[in-house]
C-alpha cells in the first residue's frame, strides 16, 4: 500500500515537474457562458404551465367593494367608507389581509422625499420657499377613522408606511370569504403644484377646481404564489398590482358638476338632463365623430355658478382591477361610439375650456383609435367605455386616463404640442389593455405594462394618421441611451424604483425590443399570433414575465432565450461590423478541380486576373465588438446598381461570439456591401457598418450638404 | 414669472412619473480629424428642452422644427452653444465654428467645428447645456482622437472634463 502511494506520489511529482518546464498550468473549466444558453425560469407547476399559460389549479383573489364618497370641494377633500368582501380563492389560510394606503406617500411624515438625495437650490419663488421652510407640510395622508367587522366591532390593523394589514381574528379559510368595513378622509394634493397621479387643479381666474381622484380608497394587496402579498412600499414611482373585483360606487358632488368615473352610470336620469341624455342617446349612435353631450357654452355657464346642493352619481363596474373618476364644473363631455368586431363601445372625453380646442379635436378621436388598434393586436375591449381626461398628466386607471397638454391662450396649438398630447392619450388609453386587464405586476416589473403598452401604442399612431411622427420604439432612437454612460443604465429585468432614466428602461427600450422582435426577427405573421395568445391567455389574470416570454416561444416555435438574455437582462448593446472582405475567382485546375484564386486588387475590383466566365466570390468577416447577439442583415449593392439582402439569423453567432466568416457567390460583381441599412438593430455605431469603407463620416456629409 | 413656474416644477419631478417619463441627456462626439487638421464636434440635444431654454432665454416662441419656426434660430443656436460650450486644447483655449443644424426625430444635431488643430493631447471640454433649466441634465461627452475613445459625463456639480489621449 505504502509502495503504491510512494509511486503514486512520485508520478505527481514528474508530472507537475514536467509541465512546469512546459510553462504549463492545468487547464481550469468553466460553466455555460453562451449567450444562447436556455435561460432559468421558476419551475413550472400546475398554476402556471411551462408553455406560460395559466394552469388548471391557477386561482386569483376576489375583492368586491361598495363606497360611498363625498367630495369637498370647499375644502378639497375627499371622504370615504367602504365595504370590503375579500374572496380567498387561494388554497392557503390567510391570517391577516393587505391593504394599500397609497395617499400615505403625501403623509406629512412621508419617507418618499426622504429616500430623494437633494441639494442646496441656488434659487427658489418666495411662494415654494414658504411652502417649503415656513409652512406646515401639506398632510395628504389616509385619515383612517373605522377599520371594523360588519357589525361594527373593532377589527384590529397595523400600518406601516402605505400598507395596512387587517389583523383577522381567525385565519381566512381557503375558499372562504371576509366582508369588513374601512371608513378614511384625506386632504387632496394640488397636483399641478405638488405633483401626483391624481389630484385637482385650481382654476384662479373662475376659481374652479377640476378633480382627477384615483388611490382615493384602502384598497387589497396582490395574494398569489409569486409574490405571497405583494406589499412593496409605494414609494412614489412604481405602480400597482390589483386584484379585480365588482365595485358598486356612490360619489357625492356639487350638484353643478360633470363627472365620469369607472363603470356603468345607473342612475342617468337623475344626475343627467334632459338635454344631456338627448345629446348622448345621439352620441352612441354616432361613430364618424365626437358629438358633444354637454357643451363649452353649458360648461361656461356652470363654472359662473357655485350650487350648495349636491348629486350622487351611481356607478357599478363590474371585474375591474381599480376605480377612478374625474370630476369639475368646468368640464365639456363629449363622446361618440367605436364599432369593433364583436360590439360596440363608446369613446369619451371630459375637458376643460382651457383644454379646447386642442381635446375636442383630437382627444376622442384618438380614444377611438386606440379601442380599434388595441383590440385588432390582442382582444375585443371588454368593457363599455373608455374616458379619456383633461388632467395635466399622464395616468391611467380602468376606463378613465387623465391626460396632458393644452392648446395655446389663443387656441392655436404646435404640432409638437398635438402629437405630445395625442401620444399620451394613445398611451394611457391603451393602458386599459395592459395592465387594466392583462394584469402584470407594475410594482415589480414596470416594463410588463409599460413597455408592452408603449410598443402596442405605435400602432395605433400609425392608425390615426398617415405620416404620424413615431419616436419612441424605433430602434434609432434608443441607440441615444443605450450607447450612454453604462454606469447609468439598468437591465430591463430591474425594478422600476431602483432605474436610472426610467423612461427609456421601463418603456422605450422594451418597447423597441418588441419592436424588433415582431419586425426583423419574428416577423409580423409569427409575433402578432403569439402576442395575441399571450394577451388572451392572461387577461383578468397575473402574468409574470417567464409568461410572457414563454408564451412567445411557445406559440412560435422560435428559441427566443437569447434575445431575452441580451434585450431584457443585460445592458449589452447591438454593434456589428464588417471587418473584411476577400475576393475571389475560379480557374481550372488539375484533376477536373475548380481552383479559388485570391483577387487582392485594392478595393471592391477585381482585378484582370480574374476571367469572364468566373463567378464572384467573395469570403466576409463579420465582427461584433457589441454584446448582444442580433441577426446580421445585408445588403450587397451590385455593379449594375441593383441591390439585394440576406438576413442571418442570430444564431450564426452560437459558436463564436466575436467574429464569424462566410463565404457567398454571386454572378455580379459586388460594389458596396452595407450592414443593417435601414437601421432596424439599434447598432450604436454604424461606422463599421460598409464595406467598402465609408470615407465620409456624418460630419463630413453634413458639412458638404452645407457647402452644396 | 414664466422662470418661477419652470422651478417650480422642476421640483416636482421627483415626484412625477408618468409616460412623459423624461430623461435629460445631451450628446457631444468629438472627432480628431488629422488630415483636415481640424476637430468635428457633433451635439444633440432633445429639441424641446432647447426649446424651453430659448423661450425662456428670449421670452420669445421658437416653434422649432416646424413651419413656424423662427428664421433666425441659427444665431440663437450659435450664442447658446458659444455661451455654454468651450474647449481647451492642451490647456490652450480655442473658439469653434457654428456650421449648421439638423434635425432628426426628437432631437437636434449641432455641428461645430475647431479648425487649425495640429496635434492633440488632452481636450478640456466645459459643457453647460440646458443645466440652468433642468438640473437633473446629463451632458455625455464622447471622443475619438488618434484612435482613442474617452469619455466623460458631465453633470450640474461637474461641468468640467478633461479627457487625456
Amino acid at each position: 500500500m505504502k509502495k503504491i502511494s510512494l509511486l503514486l506520489l512520485s508520478l505527481v511529482f514528474v508530472a507537475t515537474s514536467s509541465f512546469a518546464q512546459q510553462k504549463r498550468k492545468t487547464q481550469q473549466g468553466h460553466t455555460n457562458q453562451n449567450k444562447f444558453k436556455q435561460l432559468d425560469y421558476a419551475t413550472p407547476n400546475s398554476q402556471r404551465t411551462a408553455s406560460g399559460a395559466p394552469g388548471i389549479k391557477y386561482t386569483q383573489q376576489k375583492v368586491d367593494y361598495v363606497m360611498d364618497i363625498v367630495l369637498d370641494d370647499d375644502n378639497q377633500k375627499i371622504t370615504g367608507n367602504e365595504t370590503i368582501t375579500y374572496h380567498n380563492n387561494s388554497t392557503d389560510n390567510l391570517s391577516y389581509l393587505w391593504l394599500q394606503l397609497d395617499q400615505n406617500m403625501r403623509a406629512a411624515d412621508s419617507k418618499s422625499p426622504d429616500i430623494q438625495p437633494n441639494r442646496m437650490p441656488r434659487r427658489m419663488s418666495k411662494d415654494r420657499y414658504n411652502k417649503r421652510y415656513n409652512d406646515k407640510p401639506f398632510d395628504g395622508g389616509f385619515n383612517i377613522t373605522n377599520v371594523s367587522n360588519t357589525d361594527g366591532s373593532k377589527l384590529s390593523y397595523t400600518i406601516n408606511q402605505t400598507m395596512m394589514r387587517i389583523n383577522l381574528p381567525k385565519p381566512l379559510a381557503a375558499g372562504e370569504t371576509f366582508k369588513f368595513k374601512v371608513a378614511w378622509w384625506y386632504n387632496i394634493n394640488n397636483h399641478k403644484t405638488q405633483g401626483g397621479r391624481s389630484g385637482f387643479e385650481h382654476f384662479p381666474k373662475d376659481g374652479n377646481n377640476s378633480y382627477k381622484i384615483a388611490q382615493f380608497f384602502p384598497r387589497l394587496c396582490v395574494y398569489d404564489n409569486v409574490e405571497g402579498w405583494q406589499n412593496d412600499q409605494f414609494w412614489g414611482r412604481s405602480e400597482f398590482a390589483l386584484e379585480f373585483g365588482d365595485y358598486t360606487v356612490s360619489i357625492t358632488t356639487p350638484a353643478d358638476h360633470m363627472l365620469g368615473a369607472t363603470g356603468v352610470l345607473k342612475n342617468e336620469k337623475e344626475v343627467l338632463t334632459k338635454k344631456q341624455l338627448k345629446n348622448l342617446a345621439l352620441a352612441r349612435k354616432t361613430f364618424d365623430k365626437p358629438v358633444l353631450i354637454h357643451s363649452q357654452k353649458d360648461a361656461e355657464k356652470a363654472e359662473k355658478k357655485r350650487s350648495k346642493k349636491t348629486k350622487t352619481w351611481k356607478f357599478f363596474a363590474e371585474n375591474v382591477r381599480d376605480y377612478a373618476f374625474a370630476t369639475s364644473r368646468k368640464f365639456i363631455w363629449d363622446g361618440m361610439a367605436v364599432k369593433l368586431d364583436s360590439k360596440t363601445v363608446m369613446a369619451y372625453s371630459y375637458y376643460s375650456k382651457e383644454a379646447n380646442p386642442l381635446y375636442g379635436d383630437h382627444s376622442t378621436k384618438a380614444t377611438a383609435v386606440t379601442l380599434k388598434a388595441y383590440s385588432r393586436q390582442t382582444f375585443d375591449y371588454p368593457y363599455h367605455k373608455a374616458i379619456s381626461v383633461d388632467g395635466q398628466m399622464g395616468m391611467e386607471y380602468p376606463q378613465i386616463a387623465f391626460n396632458p397638454g393644452r392648446p395655446n391662450a389663443d387656441g392655436t396649438y404646435s404640432d409638437r404640442t398635438k402629437y405630445r398630447m395625442i401620444n399620451v392619450t394613445i398611451h394611457e388609453v391603451g393602458h386599459n389593455w395592459f395592465p387594466m386587464i392583462v394584469n402584470s405586476d407594475e410594482r415589480k416589473w414596470t416594463w410588463m405594462d409599460e413597455g408592452l403598452n408603449s410598443f402596442a401604442q405605435m400602432q395605433a399612431m400609425m392608425d390615426y394618421e398617415e405620416g404620424y411622427p413615431l419616436g419612441r420604439g424605433l430602434p434609432k432612437n434608443i441607440v441615444r441611451y443605450m450607447n450612454g454612460d453604462q454606469s447609468r443604465i439598468a437591465p430591463i429585468m430591474s425594478k422600476g424604483d431602483n432605474t436610472y432614466s426610467f423612461g427609456n428602461n421601463a418603456y422605450g427600450k422594451p418597447a423597441t425590443a418588441l419592436w424588433i422582435l415582431r419586425n426583423t426577427i419574428m416577423g409580423p405573421e409569427l409575433f402578432d399570433h403569439a402576442f395575441k395568445e399571450y394577451a388572451n391567455r392572461w387577461k383578468f389574470k397575473h402574468p409574470t414575465p417567464a409568461d410572457f416570454f414563454r408564451t412567445m416561444e411557445d406559440a412560435s416555435a422560435m428559441d427566443l432565450d437569447w434575445f431575452w438574455r441580451g434585450w431584457f437582462y443585460t445592458t449589452d448593446v447591438t454593434d456589428i461590423g464588417i471587418k473584411k472582405v476577400k475576393k475571389f475567382y475560379t480557374k481550372n485546375g488539375d484533376n477536373d478541380r475548380v481552383e479559388f484564386v485570391e483577387d487582392t486588387t485594392a478595393g471592391a475590383k477585381f482585378g484582370t486576373g480574374k476571367k469572364a466566365n468566373s463567378k464572384f466570390f467573395y469570403e466576409i468577416t463579420f465582427d461584433k465588438p457589441g454584446g448582444l447577439v442580433m441577426p446580421i442583415i445585408v445588403e450587397f449593392t451590385y455593379k449594375d446598381g441593383t441591390k439585394s439582402r440576406k438576413q442571418y439569423p442570430a444564431q450564426i453567432w452560437r459558436l463564436n461570439d466575436k467574429q464569424i466568416t462566410k463565404a457567398i457567390n454571386s454572378d455580379k460583381e459586388i460594389t458596396n456591401i452595407t450592414i443593417d441599412p435601414d437601421l432596424e438593430t439599434a447598432d450604436v455605431d454604424v461606422t463599421n457598418n460598409s464595406w467598402p469603407k465609408k470615407q465620409e463620416n456624418k460630419f463630413g456629409k453634413f458639412k458638404n450638404k452645407v457647402k452644396g | 414669472m414664466r422662470i418661477k413656474k419652470q422651478l417650480l416644477l422642476l421640483f416636482i419631478v421627483p415626484f412625477f412619473a408618468f409616460t412623459a417619463h423624461k430623461y435629460y441627456l445631451s450628446l457631444t462626439q468629438i472627432e480628431f480629424n488629422s488630415s483636415k487638421s481640424s476637430i468635428e464636434v457633433i451635439t444633440n440635444v432633445f429639441i424641446d428642452d432647447i426649446e424651453t431654454a430659448l423661450n425662456d432665454i428670449h421670452s420669445k416662441k421658437f416653434e422649432l422644427d416646424t413651419k413656424k419656426e423662427l428664421k433666425d434660430s441659427d444665431t440663437y443656436f450659435n450664442e447658446y452653444l458659444q455661451k455654454n460650450l468651450a474647449f481647451k486644447i492642451d490647456g490652450k483655449s480655442v473658439t469653434f465654428n457654428y456650421l449648421g443644424k439638423e434635425y432628426d426625430g426628437d432631437v437636434v444635431f449641432f455641428y461645430l467645428e475647431i479648425k487649425d488643430v495640429q496635434s492633440i493631447s488632452t481636450i478640456e471640454v466645459e459643457n453647460s447645456l440646458l443645466i440652468k433649466h433642468f438640473p437633473a441634465q446629463q451632458n455625455l461627452v464622447k471622443s475619438k482622437v488618434n484612435k482613442k475613445h474617452k469619455s466623460t459625463l458631465l453633470t450640474k456639480s461637474n461641468q468640467t472634463g478633461t479627457l487625456t489621449y
